[in-house]
């Protein structure tokens, strides 16, 4: 862990005021967009966003700093997201993955996107039908701009996965704006 | 197609920018005869491309203040506090208990040091013996008595949290725009006479529902518009310290 | 922790306004009234001059491609971003003198910023009283627009790509616009005409009026303190409507399945339905009237509220097929259901 972090934190398990609103200023912007492109709308991420924190506050001691600061923070922030995406979906009574795209032969292959069809709304609703792994690397690798390896370390998992995975979402969010823009022609 | 895995994680690092350089050769002869895995690549790098650039939101301004609440209630009854503070909803009723003691925790040395962490504020007590008598679960039973005894605790500590939110707001309002102010002002007067309104209405009447649910609407609004004026005067004073250093920032990035 | 270089600058290029922040009062918050977002940014300190003179007009046009965004938070001045065709964002700032020197502004700065297909524009203040701005912006149809004001009007014509608008104290507009995010003023009125959002649209003043024309959204979130909300032809799923003095007219059609909520302290209620709609109504009120043209099949006494029958202060009922949800809640506010 940086100096600068491990600074901070120690300034945090002190009880300083100012601190954890440094760590929040730091860590905040990041986080919330998180949990926006988790949960689907800014009321939810900003119920995530203070769920995230009370529990970063409270986990701040167990902290060892094994990792790096925004790590454990993402990680703790993604596992806040999942268990509310989760739960909203068992009450919806939804499956979550459904249908297997890992067959060998995958889905047909389309043609290149139309060029209008990568519209900003559109993408956001690609995302959000993302099953649950590959969403969370996709978010934290694409739209978050981390490295491999940084996923890898939030999510728990092997470089390689986040590779995989970051394709697997790269290939639906395709397959998907190439079926909506089709219907969309129609 | 079956051939075409094979450069699945090559591509995937062509997205990346991350391809090793000794397979570049590979991954480009499969290209020059592959169309659809040029198509795959440019589809991938544009959804990558849009995907970084997806709108960037800030987490609204009342967020930081309202966590700095929770998390001084969670210090001040030493266990995490897990309830949220439902402010709509039939559910009304058995969320006083809760509202209360956030609404108290308003009262205390973190809202202080939200408005100036300086110290230099007006110094507000904690009302130590407004913390300690706890406010009666709502597992009390709702039998008129009972929820009308709830609902006096529950607007008592409203009240004490709408004065010390006033108290701060009063304090800061130099910092806001005098037109802004008044129109706060107004509105915050709109709002009282409609808990007078309530009040007076659960004077002649007070097992009405109608009643009741408009006297707590009535100090919910109050209270949020109190926090919004005092998260404006905030940002306004932090603003003044921090904003010129960004935007000399900024000034040198730009 | 290795970030690329756009998210280390977007930190940085946030949008800085000398102004007021108040947060958007959205449904969470239970809180009847407007918010704006707005970054504070404090001048910087007197004798700090930006090195070149802008003098009053800056104009710039930059080209961009398909999905482009924009990005404009002004202070004093009108924002006014009308989308048409083409392949560019074409900004005009035009600087009216503040107190102090006419000849010179540079007591603002408009700082323009290109990243990629974003593009961010700024007023700088740079201390005392300042220049206002106005700004007129043409943009392709598929921009999406991120406006904010705290003392200027914003108005948004024919956006097709996103729009969210903020001012504090200047009226926001939107005219057939679609992808509606969010609205709001503290002060001033919101107008929309002709407009559609694909999610929720919150929207509100703290005392100034709502009025939409024409409307078609998943969900609507309304609410002022004193201000009066006029709905004309909304179609939405859920709709939440507060207010605690804004007489409230909502007029067209219910959607089937829809929920609809509306509280008010003494501003009146008044719904006429279109169509054909099928409700359960819960409505209440302290000391206000509850007049429905409907005939409502009553849960307690299973007997008809007849058209125009005896005034009640509270109907818990069904019309028809009972599809949609109606919670109305007053203290004084009248409560009036009519055919149109």
């Amino acid at each position: 862990m940086q100096a600068a972090d491990a600074e901070l934190v120690t300034r945090c398990r002190n009880g300083e005021p100012a601190a954890f609103e440094e760590l929040y200023r730091q860590h905040a912007g990041r986080l919330y967009n998180l949990a926006y492109r988790m949960a689907g709308t800014p009321a939810d991420a900003e119920d995530l966003l203070q769920e995230i924190f009370l529990l970063a506050h409270r986990k701040l001691d167990s902290f060892k700093g094994e990792s790096a600061l925004s790590t454990w923070l993402y990680r703790l922030a993604m596992n806040v997201c999942l268990d509310f995406v989760r739960s909203r979906q068992v009450r919806a009574g939804r499956l979550t993955d459904s249908l297997d795209d890992d067959r060998p032969g995958g889905p047909p292959a389309p043609q290149t996107l139309p060029p209008d069809s990568v519209a900003r709304l559109d993408l956001e609703r690609a995302i959000a039908q993302l099953p649950d792994g590959c969403r969370t690397a996709f978010l934290l690798h694409d739209v978050e701009g981390l490295e491999h390896h940084e996923v890898a370390a939030i999510l728990g998992v092997s470089t390689g996965t986040s590779k995989s995975q970051v394709h697997k979402a790269r290939v639906r969010i395709r397959l998907f704006l190439a079926r909506r823009h089709a219907a969309v022609a129609e | 197609m079956t051939g075409c895995e094979r450069y699945t994680d090559l591509i995937g690092d062509e997205v990346d920018g991350t391809l090793d350089v000794r397979a570049r050769p590979d991954l480009e002869q499969h290209l020059a005869a592959c169309p659809s895995c040029r198509a795959l690549l440019a589809d991938l790098r544009r959804i990558r491309a849009a995907a970084g650039q997806l709108e960037r939101l800030e987490p609204p301004a009342h967020v930081w203040p309202r966590l700095a609440r929770r998390i001084e209630a969670e210090r001040a009854t030493g266990r995490p506090g897990g309830h949220r503070v439902g402010w709509l909803g039939p559910a009304w009723r058995f969320g006083l208990a809760a509202a209360a003691v956030v609404a108290v925790a308003v009262v205390s040395g973190w809202a202080v040091w939200l408005v100036d962490h300086r110290g230099a504020g007006p110094a507000v007590q904690t009302p130590a013996a407004v913390s300690a008598a706890a406010p009666a679960t709502a597992a009390a039973g709702a039998t008129p008595a009972a929820v009308a005894g709830e609902l006096k605790l529950a607007a008592e500590h409203y009240e004490k949290a709408i004065a010390g939110l006033q108290q701060i707001a009063r304090a800061g309002e130099g910092s806001l725009d005098p037109k802004v102010a008044e129109a706060l002002q107004q509105n915050l007067a709109v709002i009282d006479q409609a808990i007078a309104q309530s009040r007076a209405a659960l004077q002649t009447q007070p097992a009405s529902e109608p009643a009741q649910a408009s006297l707590l609407d009535a100090f919910r609004t109050k209270v949020g518009l109190l926090q919004e004026t005092i998260e404006l005067i905030n940002e306004m004073r932090k603003g003044n310290e921090a904003g010129a250093a960004r935007i000399m920032q900024g000034m040198k990035k730009s | 922790m290795t970030l690329r270089p756009r998210v280390v600058c977007r930190s940085v290029a946030v949008a800085a306004v000398a102004g007021f922040i108040v947060m958007p009062g959205a449904g969470r918050s239970g809180l009847p009234g407007a918010g704006v977002v707005l970054d504070a940014a404090a001048p910087v300190p007197a004798g700090v001059r930006p090195q070149d003179d802008q003098g009053a007009r800056v104009t710039r046009t930059i080209k961009v491609g398909p999905h482009s965004s924009l990005t404009l938070s002004n202070i004093a001045g009108n924002i006014s971003v009308t989308g048409g065709g083409g392949d560019a964002i074409r900004i005009d700032a035009v600087k009216h003198a503040g107190g102090g020197s006419a000849a010179r502004f540079n007591d603002v700065r408009v700082d323009i910023a290109e990243h990629g297909n974003r593009v961010e524009v700024r007023t700088l203040p740079f201390g005392g009283e300042h220049s206002s701005v106005d700004y007129t912006v043409t943009v392709p149809a598929d921009t999406a627009v991120y406006l904010r004001s705290v003392s200027g009007n914003v108005t948004v014509t024919r956006v097709q790509g996103g729009v969210r608008a903020d001012s504090v104290s200047g009226n926001v507009t939107a005219d057939a616009t679609a992808h509606l995010d969010r609205l709001r003023s503290v002060s001033g009125n919101v107008d929309i005409r002709g407009a559609s959002s694909d999610t929720d649209l919150a929207t509100g003043s703290i005392s100034g009026r709502v009025t939409i024309h024409g409307l078609k959204a998943q969900g609507l979130d309304v609410s002022t303190i004193s201000g009066n909300l006029t709905l004309d032809g909304v179609t939405c799923d859920h709709l939440t409507v507060r207010t605690v003095s804004g007489e409230v007219r909502y007029a067209g059609p219910l959607a089937r399945n829809g929920r609809y909520e509306v509280t008010s302290h003494s501003g009146d209620v008044h719904l006429v339905l279109t169509g054909d709609p099928g409700f359960e109504l819960n409505a209440s009120s302290f000391s206000g009237d509850i007049t429905s043209q409907f005939p409502i099949a009553m849960h307690d006494t299973g007997e008809d509220h007849g058209r125009f029958g005896p005034l009640r202060h509270a109907i818990r009922g069904t019309y028809g097929d009972a599809s949609a949800l109606l919670t109305i809640r007053t203290f004084s506010g009248n409560i009036t259901l009519r055919r149109r």
